[in-house]
């Protein structure tokens, strides 16, 4: 049987189904996952929050299979929004400035003086700076994940850089 | 002044754990509701809701028996009760077709030339003719990547690699219940073709357990003269399975 004729009984066969994303979901992790956990840790400042959330998204959107069009960026806006979720059910800062914790035993490679900084920041300035530095987003992007608007994020954003850069130059001095 | 993106730089480089073994072994939970916009859009949404579900239900009372069968854009058909499974190489696909009304669903394989994933490897010959299955010519470009245990979820049906030698398999799931699984023998001719591409200690037969709410449990399997041992076996959704830890018991 010639090659182009099975390409095209391949295709006639896919195309009488549902294509499952299964593995464009591993692709998705594999390429974005890491910078999706930094970004939730960041914004948290528990790696167990963070990987928590980011498990729960990815298996969300496993369960989901078709349904999501651009799982790329839902599991973004899931995973930030299951750690919102469980950082307000804690009720609880971001546990890098509580004094009990050693954070150079939690958190041996991370720069501990922004995550001391994010810390200080609310939850949604934070949330916009971590997103538009780290995630790379656009503020109408970050205002998607937050559940916000894009004015909203700009204001957060700048309120937040300016605090956080005050924070570090307060730090390196 | 301080650079911020020279900060969150260096910020990328911490640490993370792969949580992807996790993920697809994991039974999600209930999400927190998404909130947008305040009061307003909470109102609006809600109309959203209530018109969506009483379009669906007077949809549900106002069937046309007269429209055609199959499935709707928005809603997934039943999986099929009985899968007829390929591989293609070349696609680094697999597909499962139901070999009575040849619906069906693929899975893609990414992750470039070392990352290939070789995964079967059934099908029934009706099926083979009638759907123009391709006669897995290009099974030579296989590169193994999973192993006895190693498998891959389908929605409400889990496939599993088990030892040669398998001649029955039994899934015993968490609440008990036993459920017979299909063990799947390819044809011959395949497997002489197949056996140039796979390892040794890859076996090309697939259990298939078939439950609705995937499958949590043990799968059991037995060789011909009643030797058995035990698979743990964790699949929901869509997703490979793979670190099960499973150790041939057919030596």
């Amino acid at each position: 049987v010639a090659r182009s004729s099975i390409d095209e009984m391949q295709d006639a066969v896919v195309n009488t189904g549902i294509e499952l994303e299964a593995v464009d979901l591993e692709r998705v992790y594999r390429e974005d996952g890491a910078r999706l956990q930094r970004a939730v840790f960041l914004f948290t400042g528990d790696r167990d929050v963070a990987d928590d959330a980011v498990a729960e998204a990815f298996a969300q959107a496993l369960a989901r299979g078709p349904e999501i069009a651009s799982p790329a960026g839902w599991v973004w806006n899931v995973a930030f929004r299951i750690a919102k979720g469980a950082m307000k059910d804690r009720g609880r800062r971001v546990p890098v400035a509580d004094d009990d914790l050693d954070p150079v035993v939690e958190t041996p490679d991370v720069p501990l003086a922004l995550m001391a900084a994010l810390a200080s920041l609310s939850p949604k300035q934070r949330g916009a700076v971590v997103l538009f530095h780290l995630g790379g987003y656009s503020t109408r992007e970050v205002a998607e994940i937050l559940d916000s608007t894009a004015p909203a994020v700009t204001v957060h954003l700048s309120v937040g850089r300016k605090r956080l850069r005050g924070l570090l130059e307060e730090h390196d001095d | 002044m301080t650079d911020l993106d020279q900060a969150f730089r260096d910020a990328e480089r911490a640490p993370v754990t792969d949580l992807w073994p996790k993920i697809v072994t994991r039974t999600p939970g209930r999400l927190p509701p998404a909130r947008r916009g305040g009061r307003v859009a909470t109102i609006a949404v809600a109309l959203v809701i209530a018109v969506g579900a009483f379009g669906f239900a007077a949809g549900a009372f106002n069937h046309d028996a007269s429209a055609p069968a199959g499935p709707s854009p928005t809603a997934p058909p039943a999986p099929p009760r009985d899968l007829a499974i390929s591989y293609n190489a070349a696609h680094l696909m697999i597909r499962g077709v139901d070999p009575h009304t040849g619906s069906g669903f693929s899975i893609k394989f990414y992750g470039g030339r070392t990352e290939q994933v070789c995964l079967a490897l059934s099908y029934s010959e009706p099926s083979q003719t009638q759907l123009g299955h391709p006669p897995f010519e290009t099974i030579t470009r296989c590169a193994p990547g999973m192993t006895v245990g190693d498998g891959v979820a389908l929605g409400p049906f889990v496939m599993l690699f088990v030892p040669p030698g398998t001649a029955s398999a039994t899934a015993r799931l968490s609440d008990g219940s036993l459920v017979d699984a299909d063990v799947l023998r390819p044809p011959q001719r395949f497997l002489d073709r197949a056996s140039r591409a796979l390892e040794q200690d890859i076996t090309v037969k697939i259990a298939m357990v078939s439950r609705s709410e995937g499958v949590r449990g043990d799968l059991i399997v037995r060789d011909v003269s009643g030797r058995s041992g035990t698979l743990p076996v964790t699949g929901k959704g869509y997703g490979r399975i793979h670190d099960q830890r499973w150790r041939p018991v057919f030596p």
